[in-house]
């Protein structure tokens, strides 16, 4: 009994580093800001902060979710794939319009795939306006040259994490300002007090439609159940005198069609991604 | 009179019990095949997206390094094989054979600084990376709806499904084995940082 304990044991300690070196799981999102996920740990909470404020902001605006993710390594899996796994897997984006943006720094270089560098994947429908060689362009112009130099810096210095900072913010800042303006937005015009008008199911509109219909429909059932609980014709409150229990309310809900914000009242902070998707539409650099 | 009431309840209890349990596997047969067909024309669709982005790759690359024939004459033979493929498998070869000419004349392209420094190039190099990614992204998704469909046909009661209605077993998106010539050297390096 215990021999064989013992050599599951081993086995198992062969089996798994391999096994968990190649594949990278994606890490659980912090969802006290949840378009800057900085598993890398380079970014300041400043930095943090207003992305996250614009990624906010953008997904109020326009549905659409542009998510940062910085990995300290993303294993044997190439950038793009892991990006796309992010895009797919988090749901970046609304369901519906598969309106969700991935950026990825990967910081690992140590391993034969050189993977360290920048990736940035698209949904369906963000292609019509970020197509790969636009996106290409924007990395180049924006960002290629920090992280250029962050490149030379001393690894996990403080002067690699400012350059990757400014690198990150202004290549955010540009593919929100591109967004902005692909849907109807100019620089200035569109801001938190006048917000654009929400398209698709994500709107707080829809959501109280939503719930009109949700409390009706289960009104519907819980007064049909009443009825055959209380046998039919009676009158409300009338003896029961069947013996039988009446039950609590049981309330059913229809299947949320996966609308972005959960619950829709109080607060209306962002209440996770929407379930998009992509088909590898993107570009990326490394360095 | 009673007598007969008592096996042809049989029958028809046998025939309800059946229909409870075939006709959604039935339903879900043609989902998948349906889902697997979806599956193959995004692979066609990606596959055409690329083919449209070469005669610009290859104009452009011409204008700088117009005698590097050779690559020019593969990219066009591997662009008439794409486009007679006949089947998936024939399809996985000639993408992999296209594939493989683009990023040698990528890899050409290195030698002409000028080349490597044209906007357009690089706009282009990005679609074509694009393009590439789209197809792997496709093939993959391809292959696991396929994956779910042959699974099917394989496992009870799919298989008597699979055999009543003629759901036969689909091609991976493949190239064959023995037509895919793996570098020494890469396999070597594959089989190190596994650790085999």
């Amino acid at each position: 009994m215990m021999k064989r304990i013992l050599i599951i044991v081993m086995f198992s300690f062969l089996l798994l580093p391999p096994e968990a070196e190649a594949k990278v799981a994606l890490p659980d999102l912090d969802t006290s800001h949840y378009f800057v996920q900085d598993n890398a740990g380079i970014l300041s909470q400043e930095a943090i902060r207003e992305m996250n404020e614009k990624g906010d902001h953008l997904e109020e605006g326009t549905g659409a979710e542009m998510l940062l993710l910085t990995m300290p390594s993303t294993g044997r899996e190439n950038r793009q794939d892991y990006a796309l796994k992010a895009l797919r897997e988090y749901g970046v984006g609304k369901e519906e319009e598969n309106n969700g943006i991935v950026i990825l720094l990967n910081l690992d270089n140590d391993n034969e795939f050189n993977n360290r560098g920048i990736d940035v994947q698209v949904g369906y429908g963000i292609e019509g306006y970020l197509n790969d060689a636009k996106i290409g362009a924007i990395i180049d112009e924006t960002a290629m040259e920090h992280f250029a130099a962050a490149a030379e810096e001393e690894e996990g210095s403080n002067a690699q994490k400012t350059y990757y900072e400014t690198g990150l913010m202004s290549l955010y800042d540009a593919l929100y300002k591109e967004s902005l303006k692909a849907y109807g937005y100019q620089d200035g015009e569109f801001t938190r007090e006048t917000p654009a008008e929400n398209t698709g199911s994500s709107g707080e509109s829809l959501t109280l439609f939503e719930l009109i219909f949700r409390l009706i429909f289960s009104a519907a059932i819980i007064y049909i159940l009443y009825k055959i609980f209380t046998g039919g014709g009676r009158p409300p409150g009338g003896p029961g005198g069947r013996g039988r229990r009446r039950r609590g309310p049981v309330v059913f809900f229809p299947p949320s069609g996966g609308s972005g914000r959960s619950g829709g009242f109080g607060g209306g902070g962002f209440g996770g991604f929407g379930g998009g998707s992509g088909g590898g539409g993107g570009a990326g650099r490394g360095f | 009179m009673k007598k007969y009431l008592i096996p042809l309840g049989i029958v028809v209890g046998l025939f309800v019990i059946g229909a409870i349990i075939f006709a959604p596997k039935y339903n879900q047969f043609v989902t998948l095949d349906e889902e697997v067909n979806n599956q193959e024309s995004q692979i066609e669709t990606q596959l055409q997206r690329r083919g449209d982005l070469i005669p610009n790759l290859v104009n452009t690359v011409q204008g700088y390094a117009s005698h590097e024939e050779e690559i020019f004459t593969d990219i066009a033979d591997a662009r008439s094989r794409l486009s007679g493929a006949a089947n998936v498998e024939e399809m996985a070869e000639a993408n992999d054979e296209m594939t493989s000419a683009l990023s040698r004349l990528l890899a050409i392209s290195e030698n002409y600084p000028d080349l490597k420094a044209d906007k357009q190039f690089t706009g282009l190099r990005d679609e074509l990376a694009g393009a590439e990614n789209r197809i792997a992204v496709a093939r993959q998704d391809y292959n696991d709806a396929v994956s779910e469909y042959n699974r099917n046909t394989r496992t009870f009661p799919g298989n008597i499904i699979a055999g009543l209605f003629d759901f036969d077993k689909k091609d991976y998106f493949e190239a064959d084995d023995s037509s895919s010539e793996v570098p020494g050297v890469d396999f070597n390096t594959e089989q190190d940082s596994t650790g085999e």
